[in-house]
Order: C-alpha cells, then sequence, then structure tokens
C-alpha cells in the first residue's frame, strides 16, 4: 500500500502534544516521558563522571611524588571515598539506568515503560541523593572511610563527624532510584513489549537488562539493610557491629560485599548487553550463539552471587569455606568466557567494519580480558593473600571496571548517539580521543600492578621515598592526566556532534533493531503505530517498516480518548493481551522525592521529629499516586488493529502492576532473607554471646501476633474470592484491617515489654530489628486492606476490575510467611540457646 | 501453550537456584559446624560425611534436573519453547557441573582450620 504523506505528519500532530511534557515554564518538572529521563539520566550521570574524574586527578597528583603535601591525610581520605562512591553509585548504575530508561521501549517496540511515574521519581531521588553527597564534599564534610566504609572505621568512635552518615543516608537514598528502575525494567521487559516479540526474539540487551535488573532486585538489599544497621548503631547505639557487646564488624563486610560482588556483574552485563547488540551490527551478520549467550548470562548472573567472601579472604574465615568462594571466583570465567568467544565467533564469520563504537569495543576486549586475567590471579587464596589491599588490587578492579563499563558504555554512547540527535557520528575527534584514552588507561593501570607489587598499600596518602615507589607513581599519574585529556576531547567531540553535526539518515549503521526504524530525533511517542515482529531483526527483514509505521500501519495508530496507549504482552510468546495506559505528566514524582529529601535530611541532621513528619507525608502523596490509578467504569474491549480487541491494562488478569507488586516484593524478601541471614550471623559467629538474657517467654505474644497473621492472609485471600464472584466483599477487607492491627501489636510488643533494650548487645538491637521489620509489615497491610475497602467502596473493584484487591493480598501472603519465621526467631530460638 | 510457556521460563532459574541453594547451604553449614566447635580431630570426619551427603543429595537433584530438560529439549519444538527449552538444557548441566565443581572442597580440605 503507498504511504501518503500526509498521514504520517497528522499522526505525529496528534500523538507528539499527547506524549509530551506540558509547554509551560515549569512543565518539565512534570515530565515522565522515558526519553526525557532517560536523557536526564545520562546528562547528570555524565556530571557526576566529571566530578569523579577530577577527584581522581587529585588522587593521582597526590601519589605522583613522595612526600607531596598536595592534599593532607583528611583531605586524601574524603577525595579517595568520593571518588569510589560517585563513580560506583553516581555514574555507573545511573548510567545503565538512563541507557535503559531511553532505549528499552525503543527496542521493545512500544512507546514507554510500564511505570513512567517511578521513572521520574527515581530521577529525583537520585539527583537529590548525589546532591547531599556533592554538598557534603564542598562543605568539607565528605565521607572519609572508603567507599566500602568498613566498621569500625566508620563506626561512631573512630568517625564522630558527620561524614559517615553522610555516604549511609545519600547513598540508600540513591538506591531507592535503582531499586525503582529495576522493578521498572523487569516488568517492562516481561509486559510491555510489541505484538509478536517473543523471548527468543527479544533484542540480547533486553535480555541483559532484564536479568541485571533481577540482580538489583536481590543485590541491592544487602547494601540497604547494612546502611540502615550501622545508621542505627551510628545515632542510636544499637551495637550491631561493636564487638564489645556481641556486634561483628564482620558482619558489615558480610552485608556490604553480598552487595558489592554482584555489583560487578550489574556494571558490567548491561556494557556486555551493548556489545552483544552494537557488535553483530558492525560484524555485519547475526550474533553467533543467541541462545548460549542468554544461558551464560543466567548463570553469570547467579554465580556472582556466590563470590562475595573472595574480597575477605583475610579475614580468618576457615580455609574450607574459602575454597569454595574460591572455586566460585574461578568458575565465573566459564560464562564470561561463552560470550566472549560468542562475539569473537560473530567477528570472524562476518565482515567487520572498524567504525568508531567497534574502536571502543576492540579497546574493551584487550582492556577487559588482562582484567580478568588479573582476577583470576586473585581468586586463587594465596596470592591474595600477597597483594590485599595494595595497588595491585586498585588496578585489578579498574581493569574490569573501565574496561568492562567505560570502553562499551562510550561505544554505546558513540553508536546511539545519531538515533537521539539525528546528526551523523563525526569521526574528527573521537579516534584521537580514543587512543589517547586507551594509552593513558594503560599507562595509569599497567603499571599499577607492578606498584601493587612493590608492597605500595592503597588509601596512603603519601610515600617515603627510596621504596621503588616513586617512578611507577609518577608513570602513572602521567597516565592519568593523559587519559584525562583524552576524555575531555570524548566531551568535546559529543557536544559537536549534538549541535553541529550534519542531519543523518535514518539508520545510518544499517542496523535491525527497531529504534533504528523511528524517526530522528526520536518524537515523544517513539512509533505512530506498533509493528507485529516476527524476526529479531525486523528492519532487515522490512527495511521499509519504520515509514510503515509512521503512517499508521501497525498497532494501535494514532490518538484515542486522549489516551496514552501501548501493548501489554503475554510474557513467553509475545503475544498482546491488554492495552497499557500510561499516565501523563505530572508533578507528583517530583513531590514525592522532595517528601522522601526531607525524611533523609532531618535524619541527617538528627531532626527525628521532623523525619516522622515527612515519612507521613511520603506516604499521603503515595495515597494520592496509588489512587489515581484505576477506573470507576467497566470495561470496554478496544480495537487495537488487525482485528484485536483487547481489554484495558486495569481489567487484565495480570497488568503491570501486578507484576511490580510481585518484583516489590522479590527486593522485599531478599531484604528479609539478609536479615534473617545477619540475625543468625550474630546468633552463632559474634564475640560476646550469649546475651546477658534472652526476651521474657511470653505464649499470648505469639499466639495473637500468629493469629494476626493467619486471619488477615485468609480475609485478604476471601476478598478477593467474593470479588472474582461478583459478591460484595462485606466483612473480608474490615476483618483483614483489624488482623493487621493485631500484627502490628504483635511484633511492637516484643521490643517494648519482652527484648533487653536495644543498646545494651547486638541480641536486643537485632530483636528491635526484626520486630521492627514486623511491626512495620503490619502497618502496611493495614494500610493496604483500608486502600482496597475504600477503593472497593468508591467503585474501583468489580469482577472484573479486581486489582486493588489482588495487589494488598499479594502483601499479605508475603507478610504471613515472613511473619511466622519472624515468630519462630523471636520466639523460638531463645528455646534453642546459642551454640 | 501459555501455562506450558510459563513452566518453561521457570525452567530458566531452576538449575542455579539450586546450585545457590547447595552453595548456601554447605557454606552455613560449615560455618555452623565451625561455630558450635568442630576442628580437626574433633567431629571433622562427621562433619565431612554430613557435608558430603548434603553435596550428593544436591548432586542427585540436580542430574534429574538435567535429564527432565533434556527429556524436553529433545521431545524438539520450535520458536520460543525451543529457545527456552534448550537454554534449560544447557542451564542444567552447567549448574550440575558448577555444583560439582564448587562443592568438591567438602571432600578433600581440612574442616575447620
Amino acid at each position: 500500500m503507498a504511504i501518503g504523506r500526509g498521514l504520517p505528519l497528522r499522526l505525529h500532530r496528534e500523538l507528539e502534544p499527547l506524549w509530551s511534557a506540558p509547554a509551560h515554564r515549569l512543565g518539565f518538572l512534570a515530565a515522565v516521558n522515558h526519553s526525557v529521563i532517560g536523557l536526564r539520566f545520562i546528562k547528570t550521570a555524565m556530571l557526576f563522571f566529571l566530578i569523579g574524574g577530577i577527584l581522581g586527578m587529585l588522587i593521582r597528583a597526590q601519589l605522583a611524588g613522595p612526600n607531596t603535601q598536595f592534599l593532607d591525610a583528611p583531605a586524601y581520605a574524603q577525595v579517595f571515598t568520593m571518588h569510589g562512591s560517585i563513580m560506583m553509585f553516581l555514574f555507573a548504575i545511573p548510567l545503565i539506568e538512563g541507557l535503559a530508561l531511553y532505549l528499552l521501549p525503543k527496542l521493545l517496540g512500544s512507546r514507554d515503560l510500564a511505570f513512567p511515574r517511578l521513572s521520574a521519581f527515581g530521577y529525583w531521588c537520585y539527583l537529590f541523593g548525589g546532591a547531599i553527597m556533592i554538598v557534603a564534599m564542598l562543605a568539607g564534610v565528605a565521607p572519609d572511610s572508603g567507599w566500602f566504609m568498613y566498621t569500625p572505621l566508620s563506626s561512631k568512635p573512630f568517625s564522630p563527624g558527620i561524614n559517615a552518615d553522610v555516604w549511609l543516608i545519600g547513598i540508600t537514598f540513591v538506591e531507592v532510584s535503582a531499586v525503582c528502575a529495576a522493578v521498572e525494567f523487569m516488568v517492562t521487559v516481561l509486559k510491555v513489549r510489541t505484538a509478536g516479540m517473543a523471548l527468543n526474539q527479544m533484542p540480547l540487551l533486553c535480555w541483559y537488562l532484564w536479568v541485571t535488573s533481577a540482580m538489583m532486585l536481590v543485590g541491592f538489599p544487602p547494601l540497604i539493610l547494612g546502611s540502615i544497621l550501622l545508621e542505627l548503631e551510628r545515632a542510636f547505639g544499637l551495637p550491631f557491629f561493636d564487638p564489645t557487646r556481641g556486634g561483628d564488624p564482620l558482619l558489615w563486610q558480610h552485608l556490604f560485599w553480598l552487595f558489592g560482588h554482584p555489583e560487578v556483574y550489574i556494571i558490567f552485563l548491561p556494557a556486555a548487553g551493548v556489545i552483544s547488540t552494537i557488535l553483530p551490527v558492525f560484524a555485519g551478520r547475526p550474533i553467533v550463539g543467541y541462545t548460549w549467550i542468554v544461558a551464560a548470562l543466567i548463570a553469570q548472573a547467579f554465580i556472582s552471587f556466590g563470590l562475595w567472601v573472595h574480597h575477605m579472604f583475610t579475614t580468618g574465615i576457615p580455609h574450607l569455606s574459602l575454597a569454595f568462594f574460591s572455586a566460585a571466583s574461578l568458575l565465573v570465567v566459564v560464562p564470561t568466557a561463552v560470550q566472549i568467544f560468542a562475539w569473537l565467533a560473530t567477528l570472524l564469520k562476518g565482515r567487520p567494519r572498524l567504525e568508531l563504537p567497534m574502536l571502543w569495543i576492540l579497546g574493551f576486549f584487550f582492556i577487559f580480558v588482562a582484567g580478568g586475567l588479573t582476577g583470576v590471579m586473585v581468586a586463587v587464596v594465596p596470592f591474595d593473600w600477597q597483594v590485599h589491599d595494595t595497588h595491585f588490587v586498585v588496578a585489578h578492579l579498574h581493569y574490569v571496571l573501565v574496561g568492562g563499563f567505560v570502553f562499551p558504555m562510550l561505544a554505546g554512547i558513540y553508536y546511539w548517539m545519531p538515533q537521539v540527535t539525528g546528526r551523523r557520528s563525526d569521526q574528527g575527534l573521537g579516534r584521537p580521543a580514543f587512543w589517547l584514552i586507551f594509552i593513558g588507561f594503560n599507562l595509569t593501570f599497567w603499571i599499577m600492578h607492578l606498584t601493587g607489587l612493590l608492597g605500595m598499600p592503597r588509601r596512603v596518602y603519601t610515600y617515603a621515598p627510596g621504596l621503588g615507589w616513586e617512578w611507577p607513581n609518577l608513570v602513572s599519574s602521567i597516565g592519568g592526566f593523559v587519559m584525562a585529556i583524552g576524555f575531555a576531547m570524548v566531551l568535546i567531540d559529543l557536544l559537536i556532534q549534538w549541535r553541529f553535526a550534519p542531519h543523518t539518515a535514518h539508520n545510518p549503521w544499517q542496523a535491525g533493531t527497531l529504534e533504528w526504524g523511528m524517526a530522528t530525533p526520536v518524537p515523544a511517542y517513539n512509533i505512530a503505530s506498533l509493528p507485529i515482529v516476527d524476526s529479531r531483526d525486523p528492519l532487515h527483514r522490512n527495511p521499509k517498516l519504520g515509514a510503515s509505521l509512521a503512517a499508521g500501519e501497525g498497532l494501535l495508530a494514532g490518538k484515542r480518548n486522549e489516551w496514552r496507549e501501548t501493548l501489554g504482552v503475554e510474557p513467553s510468546s509475545g503475544k498482546p493481551d491488554q492495552v497499557i495506559l500510561l499516565p501523563g505528566p505530572t508533578y507528583i514524582p517530583l513531590l514525592t522525592a522532595l517528601a522522601a529529601a526531607g525524611f533523609f535530611i532531618t535524619f541527617l541532621f538528627g531532626v527525628y521529629a521532623g523525619s516522622a513528619v515527612f515519612a507521613v507525608l511520603v506516604l499521603g502523596i503515595a495515597f494520592i499516586w496509588a489512587w489515581e490509578s484505576g477506573s470507576q467504569a467497566e470495561p470496554e474491549p478496544v480495537d487495537v488493529g488487525n482485528g484485536i480487541l483487547l481489554l484495558p491494562h486495569w481489567a487484565a488478569a495480570r497488568p503491570p502492576g501486578w507484576w511490580g507488586t510481585l518484583f516489590a516484593l522479590v527486593f522485599n524478601a531478599s531484604l528479609f532473607v539478609h536479615l534473617v541471614f545477619g540475625y543468625l550471623f550474630l546468633w552463632v559467629i559474634a564475640p560476646n554471646w550469649p546475651p546477658p538474657r534472652f526476651i521474657d517467654s511470653n505464649w499470648l505474644v505469639p499466639l495473637v501476633t500468629g493469629a494476626g497473621l493467619g486471619v488477615g492472609a485468609w480475609a485478604s485471600r476471601r476478598a478477593v474470592q467474593r470479588v472474582t464472584q461478583g459478591a460484595p466483599t462485606g466483612w473480608a477487607l474490615p476483618t483483614a484491617a483489624a488482623a493487621a492491627l493485631a500484627v502490628f501489636a504483635g511484633f511492637a510488643a516484643v521490643p517494648l515489654f519482652l527484648a533487653p533494650a536495644a543498646t545494651s548487645h547486638a541480641y536486643g538491637a537485632a530483636v528491635a530489628v526484626l520486630a521492627g521489620y514486623g511491626a512495620l509489615h503490619g502497618l502496611l497491610v493495614l494500610l493496604a486492606s483500608l486502600f482496597a475497602l475504600l477503593r472497593t467502596r468508591s467503585g474501583f473493584v468489580s469482577p472484573a476490575r479486581s486489582q486493588d484487591v489482588r495487589n494488598p493480598d499479594l502483601l499479605w501472603r508475603f507478610t504471613a510467611g515472613m511473619g511466622f519465621v519472624l515468630l519462630f526467631l523471636l520466639h523460638g530460638m531463645p528455646l534453642i540457646g546459642v551454640p | 501453550m501459555r501455562r506450558e510457556l510459563g513452566t518453561e521460563a521457570l525452567a530458566l532459574v531452576a538449575p542455579f537456584a539450586l546450585w545457590g541453594l547447595a552453595f548456601a547451604l554447605l557454606y552455613a553449614g560449615h560455618g555452623l559446624a565451625c561455630g558450635v566447635g568442630v576442628r580437626p580431630g574433633n567431629h571433622d570426619g562427621l562433619t565431612r560425611l554430613l557435608l558430603a551427603l548434603l553435596l550428593l543429595v544436591f548432586l542427585g537433584l540436580h542430574a534429574w534436573l538435567a535429564w527432565l530438560f533434556l527429556r524436553r529439549w529433545r521431545r524438539g519444538s520450535e520458536g520460543a519453547v525451543g529457545f527456552i527449552r534448550l537454554a534449560a538444557w544447557v542451564l542444567g548441566v552447567a549448574a550440575f557441573a558448577t555444583t560439582v565443581w564448587t562443592g568438591a572442597p567438602v571432600l578433600f580440605l581440612t574442616i575447620c582450620s
């Protein structure tokens, strides 16, 4: 069919205002569009990278020669702590989030992500959390205990100032953003794809981002938990890490590295996904071993959780346990190698073009593989004992992270820049910048292996002459500045391309994935109609697909009822099963993040009454947020085109909100498991146990709590059954609410009436936190049950619209399962005693 | 079809989740044993036996899972189902090998030293 010229333009004029932020002056603060939020993440991450880079140069200036007085010891401690913290938490993870936010819907052929308001909320949390860190640094009170904040150095007696609190609170605030993004990406990849895109037809980058998001959901809770526990110790004296009162500094190391090692792969895997996407394009053939790569990355994700103790080889853990982790650390090389050999095979079987993005990928191969080899070296326990806490480890981690993340990401930025700007990728400054960075990086860090082998420890602000460390440090510093010049050239190059490069064709690299079928610069709605795909490279199968979609020849063409529509699909087959109606621009994410910032800042300064007020404010705004979803009208099937009729998402069996609740509970379950681990670790391993006394034995409190858990879960389930049968929920939801009160009271009673003082011994502290966690869930299911009751009485619930009772039911089931485990830990463990 | 795909997709996660459980239990079991005072020459033989039995149980589960996935994959299928079945079988075999590799130190290293 011939495409009329006027139709794409008409559709564009219909859809663009609908999907854009309001045009007035403050409208940008209400933006929720994934392209806008994604680019904000990327630009902010770049800004933090600049700040982190400048700090890195300060480090190299200080270490260039012996006895340098450029920085004193306290300032140096703040500089290296902030360098590591910024690069890990404010640059690497947010850049991944930004890339995924921007690209995922485009790769999946959808118009936006599953929860646009959550994306916007995540951005504001990131910005405010990062700002707390930077403002503290400018005020001279930046964190100074190293980026992994080991106790007891970061405990109150040894870090009495506000510095460590800034890290714990600022980073936790930023992590809220990462968790929101993880839930968002999990649901989007599973549900918000275009028609026909089965699991085996997704672009590989989507697989990588999905697996990475799952890792974030499981891997971030131990860090968040550790930060909460350390802050509780610092603020209120709960002695989790104080061995004189039954705590153990090693608990912090476990919790930190339970996060910290998967974090390395959380950073690497999206970058590997970028390579798996770009490399076949420049090799001129599909990737070799798609299925094997997916299997390898799933294996890698799991194994990466079995490596954390290899950061603790020198802590006195029994040899057999060290062997478990040494074996796992060596084994993780295998799935990495599967991917590397698949990439090499793709290059060998194709006809590679050495465009600029490919140059960065070749740089990645060299640097990352070298970093992997030194990784094998430090996985061997006796070698690790020799180089632990030396510059050898600093060199190794930079090879892995810069090689495994920065190089592929620069490849990705150069690759997708034409998609973002609609302008040609300029080769002018890009190639010399690459070579400066490549040479500068190897000058800096290759020689640093030797510095470490010569015995120079990390985190020392200066050194005496005559130890043989002068010349390797000088070479490293020169290399560091060469690298910095290279990065400055990249920045200038990107700015030039952004503003001045000539316009380019829609698909300059002849790629096959859907984002290149969209107009460039990309419109707010991505595509005027959604394709039906049946291959991994739809644009290779039909090069004119973009034009036909722009003309409305796909699904969901044009505008209907001012709705922001996109398709929801069955997770495995990609068959459409609902129309997702997305929310428009709103200030609610910003307001929620501002209230959350108020909570964190008042807590930082010890104004706890203010924190309580802001916490209530967050809950209030969240209530408004949740109330705006759903519909009070019965659903009508929507014609999406091609004769397909679908219900709106709020009437579907498994809408995005249900999946979002499920994945939020996965995060919560991980938090709970790590909390239990901490409790058992203290119980079995920590010194100065048993405590002076356990909680008072009492049968009434566990009985009331257990009854509340059982009755509440049953009543909530009953409410769902009644709704689906078309019957009034009657007494079910009020019963659930009353049971929730019993759960809250039962858990709150433990630290208030039964347990020893939380500050007296780590046992009392752990009991207070476990019971507090249970009481918090009592409160949550109370609010969820009351919310469901209100929604039911306001006409939002019917047999076809049951999500408002199903989601609280999910929370109830989790709370019941978790609650019974808690009851055993709190009331049953003292009967067993301490081994 | 939909239920079948969902079950198949869970198969992608099952093998290495099982490995994770085995790994965690071996580590926790060894830690607990050292915590209650097992030392070389003091109940270390019994501890090794128990840990080895635990390893054996998990290897059996892994072997059963891998065999199950092999059967499903051989039954043949195309599209998403075929893709998931092949990946699940590969993961099943890999998880078995991983459990052997990471659990093997139980058989020959000193307990609680």
